[in-house]
C-alpha cells in the first residue's frame, strides 16, 4: 500500500528545496514505492495553503488522511521525518487490518 | 523632476460604526495602517476587533478579514449571535473571511529552517478573494507559542503588517498585556506597529469593573486623550467620550412650570425648557413631592415624562403620589410617563449612563427626574461620579430634556454634600429646601440660591405640605442663616424687645 503526502512550500528557492531533496533522498533510499509525494507551491495555490490551514512552510503532511500530525522546516532532520513516516505506516496497517477483519467477517 | 516623495497625502481615518470611537479618536482609524489594540485578558479585545470588522462590512461595506490566532472561528461565530450579528451570513455573501491560524490539536515537528509563507499566502489570498479593506489579526500573543523560533514569527508579522499597509487596508492587531499600567504589550509587537496604540483596560473600582479605553497614539490628526470608560449591550460596545463632549447646546428662551404657580414665580416666571436642575435638602425635606409635582405638571401639560427613582419601589412611588390626589397609573398608560425603579448597586456608573441614555432615546422624554442622583454617590468613586454627572448632563442638553435632580444633603441642618460640589456647577437652577427650627417648631423653607440667565426671588420662603400637595407661603421674617443651617432669630422682633424693655 502506498501512502500520499503532501509537501507545501514556497516559490522554487531556499528552504522549499532543500526539502524537496531531503524527502526524495530518503524516500528513495530507505522505503521506495511505498510513499508517493506531491509538492505544491503556495505562490502558485494559496488557496489550497487556506484549505489545509498551513501556516509554516515548508510543511509535509499525510494526504490520504485526516491530518494528525505534521511537519514542518526543510525536512534536514532525518530521524524526525522517520519518526513521522513510521508513524503514518503504523496507522495504515491499523486502517488495513480493520478492514481485512471486516472481509473475514462479512464471507463468514 | 520627480521625486520619490512626491504627491504624498496626510494620513486619513476611516470610521468603524463602534459607537464613540469616532469621538475619542478624532474620526476613527487611520486608513491603510495596522493599529495595536492591547489589553489584559478579559478587556474586550476581541469583541472590539468582531465589532470593527462587522460594523465596517454592515454600514460601510467594507469587506473584511478576521485571522484568528486563538479561539476556533466557530467559536468566534457563535460567540456574537447573542448580539445578532450573523458572520455566517456575510462569510456567503463574500463579505468576510477567517483565516484559521488557532492552535490545531495535530502534533507539529520542526524538521529545520521555516517560515511563515503559509499564513502570508493565506491572508493574501483572502484578501485578494473578497477584496478586504479591513483586516484584524487577533490576537498575536498566541501565534508564538505554536511555534520554537520566536524570531521567525516576529519577522513574518512584521512582512504582514508591511503588505498591509501596501495593499491599503486598515487592520487592527490585538495583543494582550499582564498589567494593566505597565508596558504595553507581552512580546514587544509594538515594535512594528508603532503608529496607532489603543488601550482596553478593565479595572475593579468601588468593587465594581470598569471599562475604559485609552487612545496611546493614533497617527493622522489629533486624538482625545485620557481614559474613556466604556460598556458592553445587546448593542456591542459603547464608548462614553466624556470630556470630548463639547459645551455647544443650543438655548432656550421657552419657560415651563415645575408645577406650583408660586414656585414659578419664585423663579421669575416658572424654569427654562432646557434646563438641568438641582433640588437639594435633608431627608424628609420635600424633595420627591417637589419632584413628584414637575412629573405630575409635565403630564398633566401632555408633556412625556420619564422618572427615574433609586429610592423607592413603584409601588410607593404611585402610593405616595396617589396620597396627593395625582394618577401615576393613569398617566403611564396613557404614555406619557415611564417610570424606572432600580437600586443604584444593580449596575456600574457607565452602565446606569448607557440605560439612562437608550431610554431617552427610545421615549423621547421632555422632563426627566432623577431621585436622587446622590444615591448613585454611594456605588462608585469620587472621579467616577463627576463623569457620569457631567456625560448625562451634557447628553440631557443635547436632548433638550428639561431635567431634575434631587440630592440629599447629608445633615438635617443641610450643609454641602460631594452631589452637589460635583454637579452645582453644570446646572442652571438650585433650589435649596431647608428646616428651620423656630420656637421649638420644625417648619420647612425653601430658596432658589440661582438661575441662570433669569432673575429670582432672593427670599426664603416657608412651604408647607398638606394632603393636596405643596404650598409656597411668605418669607421667613426675623431669622437668620437658614442656608447655613444655624436659623436664629434676629432683626425686628429683637428690636422690638430690646425697646419694649427700655421704654
Amino acid at each position: 500500500m502506498t501512502i500520499a503526502l503532501k509537501l507545501f512550500v514556497a516559490g522554487t528557492t531556499g528552504a522549499g528545496q532543500r526539502a524537496i531533496t531531503n524527502l526524495n533522498k530518503i524516500l528513495n533510499n530507505y522505503v521506495p514505492n511505498a510513499w508517493t509525494f506531491t509538492v505544491v507551491d503556495i505562490h502558485k495555490e494559496p488557496e489550497s495553503a487556506y484549505k489545509a490551514h498551513i501556516l509554516a512552510v515548508p510543511a509535509l503532511i499525510n494526504a490520504s488522511a485526516p491530518v494528525s500530525c505534521k511537519l514542518i522546516g526543510d525536512l534536514s532532520d532525518t530521524e524526525k521525518v522517520f519518526l513521522f513516516l513510521g508513524a503514518l505506516k503504523n496507522d495504515g496497517n491499523t486502517n488495513k487490518q480493520a478492514r481485512t477483519t471486516g472481509n473475514i467477517d462479512r464471507e463468514h | 523632476m520627480t521625486h520619490e516623495y512626491d504627491g504624498l497625502l496626510a494620513p486619513t481615518k476611516i470610521p468603524t460604526g463602534i459607537e464613540g470611537l469616532e469621538n475619542i479618536t478624532a474620526g476613527g482609524l487611520t486608513k491603510g495602517r495596522t493599529t495595536l489594540v492591547v489589553g489584559s485578558s478579559g478587556s474586550c479585545k476581541t469583541l472590539l476587533a468582531v465589532e470593527f470588522l462587522y460594523r465596517g462590512i454592515t454600514s460601510f461595506d467594507r469587506p473584511g478579514v478576521f485571522v484568528t490566532f486563538e479561539e476556533h472561528p466557530k467559536d468566534i461565530i457563535r460567540n456574537v449571535k447573542g448580539l445578532g450579528w450573523h458572520l455566517d451570513e456575510l462569510i456567503k455573501k463574500d463579505k468576510f473571511r477567517f483565516v484559521d491560524a488557532s492552535p490545531e490539536p495535530v502534533a507539529v515537528e520542526e524538521t529545520g529552517p521555516y517560515d511563515l509563507s503559509g499564513l502570508f499566502a493565506q491572508i493574501q489570498y483572502c484578501v485578494d478573494d473578497i477584496g478586504a479593506e479591513i483586516l484584524v489579526m487577533d490576537s498575536v500573543g498566541s501565534l508564538f507559542p505554536q511555534f520554537n523560533q520566536e524570531q521567525v514569527v516576529r519577522r513574518e508579522l512584521f512582512r504582514i503588517t508591511d503588505y498591509l499597509k501596501n495593499a491599503g487596508v486598515t487592520a487592527i492587531m490585538t495583543a494582550e498585556r499582564l498589567e494593566e499600567y505597565g508596558t504595553i504589550s507581552r512580546i514587544g509587537v509594538e515594535e512594528f506597529v508603532s503608529d496607532n496604540v489603543l488601550i482596553l483596560r478593565n479595572v475593579l473600582e468601588a468593587e465594581k469593573c470598569r471599562r475604559t479605553i485609552q487612545v496611546l497614539k493614533m497617527r493622522g490628526n489629533t486624538h482625545f486623550k485620557g481614559e474613556y470608560p466604556f460598556t458592553i449591550s445587546d448593542t456591542g460596545i459603547s464608548i462614553l467620550p466624556l470630556s470630548a463632549m463639547e459645551l455647544k447646546q443650543p438655548s432656550s428662551t421657552e419657560r415651563i412650570s415645575m408645577g406650583n404657580l408660586k414656585l414659578d414665580k419664585m423663579a421669575g416666571g416658572g424654569i427654562f425648557r432646557d434646563s438641568i436642575f438641582l433640588v437639594s435638602g435633608p431627608t424628609g425635606g420635600g424633595k420627591t413631592l417637589m419632584s413628584t409635582t414637575f412629573t405630575a405638571e409635565g403630564c398633566r401639560k401632555g408633556e412625556r415624562v420619564l422618572l427615574l427613582a433609586y429610592e423607592e419601589s413603584r409601588e410607593q412611588l404611585l402610593r405616595n403620589a396617589q396620597s396627593w390626589g395625582l394618577d401615576f397609573r393613569k398617566w403611564e398608560e396613557d404614555g406619557s410617563l415611564k417610570i424606572i425603579c432600580q437600586y443604584p448597586e444593580a449596575m456600574g456608573l457607565e452602565d446606569h449612563l448607557l440605560m439612562i441614555r437608550r431610554e431617552i432615546e427610545r421615549f423621547n422624554p421632555t422632563r426627566m427626574v432623577m431621585d436622587s442622583i446622590s444615591a448613585m454617590e454611594r456605588v462608585s468613586t469620587v472621579r467616577n461620579f463627576r463623569e457620569f454627572v457631567i456625560a448625562m448632563t451634557s447628553f440631557l442638553k443635547e436632548s433638550r430634556v428639561c431635567s431634575m435632580f434631587t440630592s440629599t444633603t447629608p445633615q438635617l441642618s443641610g450643609g454641602e454634600s460631594v452631589t452637589e460640589a460635583h454637579i452645582s456647577t453644570i446646572t442652571d437652577v438650585i433650589m435649596l429646601l431647608r428646616y428651620v427650627e423656630i420656637n421649638g417648631l420644625l417648619r420647612r423653607g425653601v430658596a432658589i440660591i440661582k438661575m441662570r440667565g433669569s432673575q429670582h426671588d432672593k427670599q426664603i420662603r416657608e412651604f408647607v405640605i398638606d394632603n393636596k400637595g405643596l404650598h409656597i407661603e411668605g418669607p421667613f421674617k426675623n431669622v437668620q442663616n437658614i442656608i447655613l443651617g444655624i436659623p436664629s432669630a434676629v432683626g425686628s422682633s429683637e428690636k422690638d424687645h430690646l425697646e419694649e424693655m427700655f421704654k
